[in-house]
């Protein structure tokens, strides 16, 4: 990636580490510009015991970012469940009012701080947590790409190279003449963005086409999209 | 952004050697000590790159080879150098090293030493040796000498066999011209004689003489004569002697020669006589002498008048048929003569051996066997009248000839010739010393401008006039300048411009000067010109400092000091600039040499390192190595202030296939980082050739290197253009300089640098001091 920006910038070829260091500033700059499908993960890793109560902390994944739930509820973004078919959907509290919803099972507090979380209540049965997830896959190096985008096209990595290399040229090295390039990188970058939206938006309907959105509140599948409360 | 609608300022590129756009190439500037404010085209560290004569570029200068084969791998240094003519037009390279005199073979191509062993004397040892060559009536000589040893002369025609003059006095410097020997810086020499020692006068020889008359001259007698008897004539019976006499070399009637007798007999006293004999050399014309009576021709008797006196001019047969005239060959004569040198057999045609009675060296050489005649040719060969060869050393006296038809059985084979002890060069008298002794040191060397002598001493000068008359010469002996001095008897060097000398007189700063009137100037005053104006040349030893002008170049060679900030004892930095160019420019080499020659139009050097000679300029590698070298340009700020990047630079220039040119910048002052290396077969050289002058500079195709074979010097040499776009994409700076370093074998030239996409980011500087903020 580094390269393609040498590329972009006819030849030159800044430190490659402060090239790196602006297409990271980048990458998180368009990662957070709406949830990416390919950016969602799952962890199931930890269990909840029967029994258990608010006492108990459990880890945030080290990769995580936010909840995938949109909205200030994150409905559905952690889900309790064990065998045969036995599933709970939390509800997320704030911290602070954790020892306010101490006892009321199916709501949970997120310790961002301490990337942690408590589950209110008293667990009825032993669960694996399921936590949904935006994640981050970690900066691009030297040797690495955009890689959760790049498994679906690499061209989607070029915007990052593109607006790395509008930065470098406005915000580093300005001149009148990379000025104007900087302009068609800028104009390449936002091309680059819309088309990679329109995909994530593709990908976001492909998940719900099968849904019934009038399916009633105790089937999270008739729930829409996270965050959208279905009317029933 | 930028906005919508404005325009892009392009900033033009930014060239170095475009001389029509005033952009020229340049030379080094060690004068002004900051080397962001030199001009564009100039250099402040270089070593081995020549800017051309037009300053439209700059070249890696040529190689140097080792003149000759030999390479001597012992201690010592040249020592003196010097270069004659022969009357043909060959040229001799003569030099010196420890206490031999050397010379350069043409036949073999190599250097060796003549024929006399260490002819320097153990104090002479190593001590610099002046050599001046002159072409008088006694042919082309080279003459050395240095202040202990002698006067040493050379025929350029024989250049292994040198002769001691044995002079009385001996010199740090010596010229000849005019006929008379200039010399400074004097030592007697005891062993003749002589414990004179004088640093500060001028002093000159004799005249050496123009006139036949005052060399002598020595010839053979022709053998007694053959007489057969004829008819026609008025002699009576009876028996009749004859001898021969000539008038020779030095215009007297010698005695005669042997004798003959015929008896005639039934002539009835009408008989005649046929007088005939061999010529000799040297001989003008003959006279005969006749008697009755033998070995008897001194009563010449008017009744009965013996003997006979018939002068034959310059024929070599008479029929005598009577009466006898008055006349009596000489008793005695000042011609000098010596036996017959050989005698024909037949069947020998080549005949060769030692001159008799010659000393110290021969010139005007006849032989002859009386039909065929080798005369001398002043290049130490002789040419047959009917197609002979033969050489002759002008020193030895050794000669050999090889006659058309061999010579006759009996046949007298002679020879004639002149000799030259040189005297004249060699003798100074008290009333020809010239005291200059001002207290402004020894005088080091005499040179000629316009016909007057400029006495060049450590811290001053004289004027030295010669007016000849009809009853002698007479002279003038003036100060001159306060104020010009030289430090050594090499660092001054006449040239039709001018005396070119290194004035040191004021040691903090030595300069290249001229002396000369100044062009354009109406007064026609000899005066200093400084014209080193741009190089400090007060780093560096000039203590065997040599100043010298060859081909377009002035030249100078100086000792750079070592760690301890003393001079080293060696040459070994050479500055040179092209004084044809319209505005000359300085550059610096590493050529290692203490004495230079011009040797058939290419220039050679007496090493200062080792004893052997080199010839500069020559090729494309020193000595078969590398040439060691690198040009690192003035910064420029691309006249434009402030910060700025440049994103690509073309170079263009020559190049051959062998060779490779590594262009580097650096910012600011920083270090030299190599961008390119440029290769002299990669796609971007052209492939139309280009010439770029022959192998050795100054070699010409009309100028044999000897051995009959060609010049291999003179053969053109081609190079490739070459023109190169390299993406430098430079970080920001505020002064660039780029460097260019050759790091092959081969011609390499550049003929124009050009910055180009220059972005201009800011006023600022990269380095800044706030008062505010430092306080």
């Amino acid at each position: 990636m580094v390269n393609f920006v040498t590329s972009i910038l006819g030849g030159e070829a800044p430190d490659p580490l402060y090239i790196l260091a602006l297409i990271n500033m980048s990458r998180l700059r368009y990662e957070k510009r709406r949830p990416w499908q390919v950016l969602k993960k799952v962890d199931s890793s930890q269990i909840v015991q029967g029994g258990n109560t608010y006492t108990t902390s459990f880890n945030l994944p080290t990769d995580f970012v936010r909840y995938v739930g949109e909205s200030s509820l994150s409905e559905g973004s952690v889900v309790l469940f064990t065998e045969p078919d036995n599933k709970v959907t939390l509800t997320e509290c704030p911290m602070e009012l954790l020892l306010y919803e101490k006892n009321n099972w199916g709501k949970f507090a997120v310790d961002y701080g301490s990337r942690t979380f408590n589950i209110c209540g008293l667990s009825p049965n032993q669960f694996n947590i399921y936590q949904y997830y935006i994640a981050d896959f970690g900066d691009i190096t030297l040797s690495t790409t955009w890689l959760r985008f790049n498994a679906y096209n690499p061209n989607f990595a070029l915007l990052l190279c593109f607006d790395a290399a509008a930065r470098w040229r406005l915000g580093t090295d300005y001149d009148d003449v990379a000025a104007f390039n900087a302009e068609d990188n800028g104009k390449m970058a936002n091309e680059i963005f819309a088309s990679m939206s329109t995909w994530d938006t593709e990908l976001s309907l492909s998940t719900v086409n099968s849904l019934n959105y009038r399916g009633g509140y105790q089937d999270p599948r008739s729930q829409g999209p996270r965050g959208v409360r279905a009317t029933s | 952004m930028a906005k919508k609608g404005s325009s892009i300022k392009p900033i033009a590129p930014y060239v170095i050697g475009d001389p029509e756009q005033k952009t020229p190439w340049g030379g080094i500037n060690t004068a002004i000590k900051d080397n962001r404010s030199l001009d564009r085209g100039q250099t402040y560290d270089e070593l081995n790159w020549i800017c051309g004569r037009d300053r439209d570029y700059v070249e890696l200068r040529r190689g140097q080879a080792l003149l000759g084969t030999t390479r001597r791998n012992i201690p010592g240094h040249v020592s003196g150098l010097g270069v004659g003519v022969d009357p043909q037009g060959a040229e001799v390279t003569f030099y010196s090293f420890n206490r031999s005199l050397m010379f350069f073979n043409n036949a073999t191509q190599d250097t060796q030493e003549i024929n006399t062993t260490n002819i320097l004397p153990d104090a002479a040892n190593d001590e610099d040796v002046s050599f001046t060559s002159y072409e008088g009536i006694s042919w082309a000589n080279m003459f050395a000498t240095s202040k202990n040893s002698s006067v040493y002369k050379i025929p350029i025609a024989n250049p292994d066999s040198a002769v001691d003059l044995q002079a009385q006095h001996r010199f740090n410097f010596m010229k000849i011209n005019r006929g008379m020997a200039f010399a400074v810086d004097e030592k007697g020499n005891p062993d003749r004689g002589n414990t004179s020692l004088d640093g500060t006068s001028l002093w000159l020889s004799d005249q050496q003489s123009n006139d036949l008359a005052d060399y002598p001259s020595h010839m053979s007698l022709p053998p007694a004569p053959t007489l057969v008897q004829g008819t026609g004539g008025s002699l009576a019976d009876g028996t009749y002697y004859f001898v021969v006499t000539v008038f020779g070399l030095d215009g007297t009637e010698t005695t005669p020669g042997a004798e003959s007798s015929i008896v005639i007999s039934g002539g009835g006293g009408s008989a005649s006589v046929t007088i005939s004999f061999p010529n000799v050399a040297g001989a003008v014309s003959y006279n005969i002498y006749g008697s009755t009576t033998p070995g008897t021709y001194v009563t010449p008797s008017k009744t009965n008048p013996i003997p006979i006196l018939v002068n034959l001019g310059s024929q070599n047969s008479y029929n005598f048929i009577g009466p006898f005239l008055t006349g009596q060959p000489p008793s005695s004569s000042t011609q000098p003569l010596i036996p017959v040198i050989a005698t024909g057999d037949g069947t020998t045609r080549t005949f060769s051996g030692i001159l008799p009675s010659f000393s110290p060296t021969v010139f005007l050489v006849v032989i002859t066997d009386g039909t065929e005649f080798f005369l001398d040719n002043g290049d130490g060969s002789f040419t047959g009248s009917l197609g002979g060869t033969g050489t002759i050393n002008y020193a030895t006296g050794a000669y050999s000839v090889t006659f058309n038809t061999a010579p006759t059985a009996s046949t007298p084979i002679t020879a004639s010739f002149y000799t030259d002890d040189s005297h004249a060069l060699t003798n100074f008298t008290v009333a020809n010393q010239f005291p200059e002794a001002d207290g402004a040191g020894k005088a080091r060397a005499v040179l000629s401008y316009q016909g007057v002598e400029y006495s060049l001493h450590a811290l001053r000068s004289w004027v030295f006039t010669v007016t000849q008359g009809a009853t002698g010469n007479s002279y003038t002996n003036d100060p001159y300048y306060e104020q010009i001095g030289i430090p050594s008897s090499r660092s001054a060097f006449p040239t039709g411009d001018g005396i070119l000398f290194y004035n040191n007189a004021n040691p903090a700063q030595p300069t290249l000067s001229i002396l000369q009137i100044p062009p354009g100037s109406t007064n026609l005053t000899v005066v200093p010109i400084v014209l080193s104006k741009d190089i400090d040349l007060s780093g560096f030893g000039s203590g065997q400092c040599v100043v010298y002008r060859w081909n377009e170049y002035d030249i100078i060679e100086l000792q750079t000091v070592n760690d301890s900030g003393a001079a080293n004892t060696y040459n070994s930095i050479t500055f040179i600039r092209n004084w044809q160019s319209e505005n000359p420019v300085w550059d610096i080499l590493d050529y290692e040499f203490g004495c230079l020659g011009t040797f058939n139009g290419t220039l050679i050097s007496g090493d200062s390192l080792s004893p052997n000679l080199f010839t500069l300029f020559s090729g494309f590698d020193d000595d078969e190595q590398i040439i060691n070298n690198y040009r690192k340009s003035s910064y420029v700020d691309l006249d434009l202030p402030g910060e700025k990047k440049v994103r690509y630079v073309k170079v263009q220039g020559l190049i051959q296939p062998n060779q490779k040119l590594q262009f580097s910048l650096s910012l600011d002052e920083g270090a030299y980082v190599p961008y390119y290396t440029i290769l002299g077969n990669g796609p971007y050289v052209g492939t139309t050739p280009v010439g770029i002058g022959t192998y050795t500079i100054g070699s010409n195709p009309d100028i044999i290197g000897g051995g009959g074979s060609g010049n291999p010097g003179s053969i053109g040499q081609i190079a490739y253009p070459y023109e190169v776009v390299i993406p430098v994409m430079t970080d920001k700076f505020e002064y660039i300089s780029h460097q260019v370093k050759a790091l092959d074998v081969g011609y390499v030239r550049v003929s124009r640098v050009e910055y180009m996409d220059i972005r201009w980011k800011r006023k600022r500087l990269s380095s800044v001091v706030d008062l505010q903020i430092d306080n």
